[in-house]
């Protein structure tokens, strides 16, 4: 038999939320109540059960890198243009979380395709937008779509997304890399001609970017929260 | 009053919310019971954390996101998914010596977390918020919007019926 008035006041001196009156007065009761330190001791061993049952520990690290992508994108997914964009990509006619990995998707293609139209000396941002507009509208198909090329390799940097997609007029490979918790975005195209240059700097509405062309390729590296991962990131990719 | 710039208010969310991850996951499991839809519910608690954080008023942000979560999970949750799916498990499994007290820990988890299931949603709920979510009395109480003194009725009774049938399960092992 159960002392139903001390119910309460047991589970709440368990969970350190009685206060010193009242755990002195609760003490003294149980001093002299087999049944109810029976109770406060089945209490606490069911208490050491469930913590066992969901161990603390951190978050999953791809889960960490899932909420810290979409982060850096909602960074700079800011504007009137980008945020229809992102609206129009979640109401496609796909269900569920499908649906909302197709908005964060066309919401990095949004910056990706941002980033590089609008540092692109020979566009214009009319025609840019367009592009931007058109890859967003086919942002299903480029993400059910593998990379055709593999991805470059790059020591102390997690490849953790990547795919083919149209960035600017360009057939461009989109990959996230992620270091110590931010994402970097490097998206890559063929240079078609365009002469080779040393890397660039530039800042774009917060984002930083590096940009470069081997002659055969260009790379653009961006970023909303760089670090020194978006300079190591360029430094390794291009001393080979 | 002027509002900050939006890169000093990730700067704030982030700094706020990102150390809250492990412990909204550990929540996240308690309530769904499934990898995959804990992962699904922290991430959208997270981003609508970040939309609607202009109209976080500076209070307690741990309760804060926890009615985030919680009103997320309401509205999608489906209660008879919630013990069909053990990978939740597969982390403890990882901590245990050998395959036969794995498979013992298993199958008492598995009964331990098939009790809570069972038991009346207002209950549940504030057990796992709790135990799992780690929130005080008074956090509880803001989350799920009744009164502290309603969060240590639930509480109390929750444990004692789950101690209750817990102690029965163990009987049954014994006979």
């Amino acid at each position: 038999m159960i002392c139903e008035d001390r119910l309460e006041p047991i589970n709440a001196l368990l969970d350190g939320e009685l206060g010193p009156p009242d755990a002195a007065l609760l003490a003294a009761h149980l001093a002299d109540c087999p049944s109810c330190r029976k109770l406060l001791a089945e209490l606490g061993q069911l208490r050491n059960d469930l913590s066992q049952l969901i161990p603390e520990r951190d978050a999953p690290s791809r889960l960490q890198a899932k909420i810290e992508a979409a982060l850096d994108a909602q960074a700079v997914v800011r504007s009137p243009v980008a945020n229809k964009l992102m609206h129009v990509a979640s109401r496609m006619p796909i269900m569920g979380r499908r649906g909302q990995r197709l908005g964060w998707a066309a919401a990095a293609l949004v910056i990706a395709a941002m980033t590089a139209a609008l540092l692109a000396p020979r566009h214009n941002e009319t025609v840019d937008f367009a592009g931007v507009r058109d890859a967003v509208l086919r942002s299903s198909v480029s993400e059910s779509s593998v990379a055709a090329e593999p991805a470059p390799v790059i020591a102390g940097f997690q490849l953790v997304a990547a795919r083919r997609d149209l960035v600017a007029g360009h057939v461009a490979q989109v990959l996230q890399y992620l270091r110590s918790g931010k994402t970097i975005t490097l998206c890559i195209w063929a240079a078609n001609g365009e002469p080779a240059h040393v890397v660039k700097n530039a800042t774009y509405r917060g984002m930083v970017i590096r940009y470069w062309n081997d002659g055969d390729r260009e790379y653009w590296a961006a970023s909303a929260r760089p670090g020194l991962g978006l300079d190591m990131l360029v430094a390794r990719l291009t001393k080979g | 009053m002027r509002q900050a710039p939006a890169d000093e208010r990730m700067d704030r969310f982030r700094a706020l919310a990102l150390p809250l991850l492990g412990r909204f996951h550990r929540l996240a499991i308690g309530l769904t019971g499934n990898q995959q839809r804990a992962e699904d519910l922290v991430q959208d608690t997270m981003l609508r954390a970040w939309r609607y954080f202009d109209t976080y008023q500076g209070d307690d942000f741990r309760a804060w996101m926890a009615v985030i979560m919680r009103n997320l999970y309401r509205s999608k949750a489906a209660p008879a998914a919630l013990s069909t799916d053990s990978e939740w498990f597969s982390e403890v499994a990882d901590l245990l010596p050998n395959p036969e007290q794995e498979v013992l820990a298993r199958d008492r988890a598995q009964r331990l977390r098939h009790l809570i299931d069972t038991l009346p949603e207002t209950l549940r709920e504030t057990l796992v918020t709790r135990e799992f979510g780690g929130l005080s009395y008074t956090q509880i109480a803001l989350a799920l919007s009744v009164p502290v003194g309603t969060v240590m009725s639930r509480l109390s009774r929750a444990r004692n019926d789950l101690r209750a049938a817990w102690m029965a399960a163990h009987d049954g092992d014994v006979s």
